[in-house]
């Protein structure tokens, strides 16, 4: 199976790209969609140059699915992108760059966000596909994970956040989340590649194939469009 | 997950045998039976490590007389169970250098050559480098043991580490709370301590062999701090940085049975 990470960014250093994906390969990870690595949020002058590198990118390495920089300054280049990522701190001057991706049916990653903040946002902008609860969201433990999930069918939750490797987490929690919505995401390179996958494998050691499927690989596909 | 049939050896050094913390809110209900089974179906040969659970935390100093020799024949019980497999850590307690001292005598008769994982805030102390402290990891020295401490504040880590020359120093948890630099820095400084990386050692990729190009590779001690992290991540993460068979032995298992005398 073709592991699809949906939280994996790439450097800035063109010369690196190569290495960071043949190392993604290495951990097992076939595809990797994130924006350009920023150690925080950039501004809107930096989002657009990574952006433009980010589609640069896209263009020679078949194992990378672009995602982009959703600051408020960088609007126009949205429908470029397979998937936006927007920072906590940005969204009170989003709402351009949340229609033309609800619009375009790119799905949103946040960043930053709150399970308040993203129930907020995902009834605000209903057809909006909104990915929650990574790397570096804030108060998504796994009973408000679950209960953003279900009082909203068009959030999905992102399993880079570190609750989800927590030892018998996910284990127990895989049964009471909607299945259908989980993404593997490893927070590369802040998070682990190898680890992360290896906890996640550990976590679901007692699932049917069918979860395995579709966290690792088949719920990513469908909300990026991408080919079977 | 490391194929449980195959003939590497992995001494997890930093393990928790009773730990309850965040598993029941999970419905998880942790045994000796599940401790051994898991770490086992993940390759892990031997594990090391003290007892610690919610009902011993955040309790009045006072009470600690009376749960060290407690949480030590618990640990001690463990091993009755487990044989082999588990080598029990014991705690001590500053506020108490005569019982703490009688704890390291007692449990080192039969055997025992580990201390710790000691968690000083689950103890209601906070301070390494104080003469309490000092004085019973004097004897622990004498007794030739090995103590294994959670991270206090970086000043203090620097205070303990060179307080007691030719002690068996082991900090926990390397790289945990941005404390890398810090941490690599002790290394080099004394070339008593080692730090295990159990938990925050492989967070980011690339720690290990940062780690290793600095300092060597025999002062790093491989760990999970089972069951509160899961046995399978940092296994996972040592197979995946760069670095030789034998540097991965070293980490394994090579390192943990030099300082334990295994």
């Amino acid at each position: 199976m073709r592991i699809i990470d949906i939280d994996a960014h790439p450097p800035v250093d063109a010369a690196s790209f190569a290495h960071f994906f043949d190392r993604l390969n290495d951990a097992g990870i076939g595809l990797a969609c994130g924006t350009l690595y920023a150690a925080s949020a950039p501004d809107g002058g930096m989002a657009r140059r990574l952006n433009e590198a980010s589609l640069a990118l896209a263009k020679r390495e078949p194992r990378y699915i672009p995602a982009l920089w959703g600051h408020p300054d960088c609007a126009d280049q949205v429908e470029q992108a397979r998937m936006i990522e927007i920072d906590g701190a940005w969204l009170d001057g989003a709402a351009e760059v949340l229609a033309a991706a609800q619009e375009r049916g790119l799905p949103v990653s946040l960043r930053g966000e709150s399970p308040a903040a993203a129930i907020m946002l995902a009834e605000r902008y209903p057809s909006l596909k909104l990915i929650c609860g990574g790397f570096f969201s804030r108060g998504f433990m796994p009973a408000q994970a679950a209960e953003v999930l279900a009082a909203c069918p068009n959030v999905y939750l992102n399993l880079s956040g570190g609750i989800w490797i927590g030892n018998y987490v996910l284990h127990e929690w895989s049964r009471k989340l909607h299945i259908d919505r989980l993404l593997f995401g490893t927070g590369c390179p802040d998070g682990n590649p190898a680890a992360k996958l290896a906890a996640m494998k550990w976590e679901l050691r007692d699932a049917d194939e069918e979860v395995h499927s579709g966290i690792y690989r088949e719920n990513a596909r469908k909300l990026l469009g991408l080919e079977a | 997950m490391v194929d449980a049939n195959t003939s590497v050896e992995i001494v997890d050094f930093h393990v928790h045998p009773m730990y309850d913390f965040h598993l029941p809110t999970h419905g998880v209900e942790i045994n000796l039976r599940r401790f051994r089974d898991d770490l086992a179906a993940n390759g892990i040969t031997t594990a090391c490590g003290s007892v610690i659970y919610r009902a011993m935390s955040g309790r009045p100093t006072a009470e600690y007389q009376r749960l060290i020799p407690l949480l030590n024949d618990q640990a001690l019980a463990a091993k009755e169970t487990l044989g082999n497999f588990y080598l029990p850590g014991i705690h001590i307690h500053p506020a108490f250098v005569e019982l703490s001292c009688r704890e390291l005598e007692r449990c080192r008769a039969k055997g025992v050559r580990l201390i710790g994982e000691l968690v000083p805030y689950m103890m209601g102390w906070s301070a390494c480098a104080t003469p309490e402290f000092i004085e019973i990891m004097e004897y622990a020295r004498q007794l030739d043991m090995v103590v294994n401490i959670h991270p206090t504040s970086i000043a203090d880590m620097y205070a303990l580490s060179a307080a007691v020359p030719g002690l068996k120093l082991v900090w926990a948890h390397l790289s945990c709370s941005g404390g890398l630099t810090d941490h690599l820095e002790i290394l080099r400084r004394y070339e008593n301590v080692c730090f295990d990386i159990s938990a925050h050692g492989t967070d980011r990729a690339g720690t290990l062999r940062q780690a290793i190009d600095r300092v060597g590779c025999d002062r790093l001690l491989f760990g999970t701090d089972y069951p509160g992290v899961g046995p399978a991540s940092d296994i996972a993460a040592v197979m995946y940085e760069p670095l030789t068979d034998d540097e991965r032995e070293a980490i394994f298992s090579r390192n943990a049975k030099r300082l334990l005398g295994l």
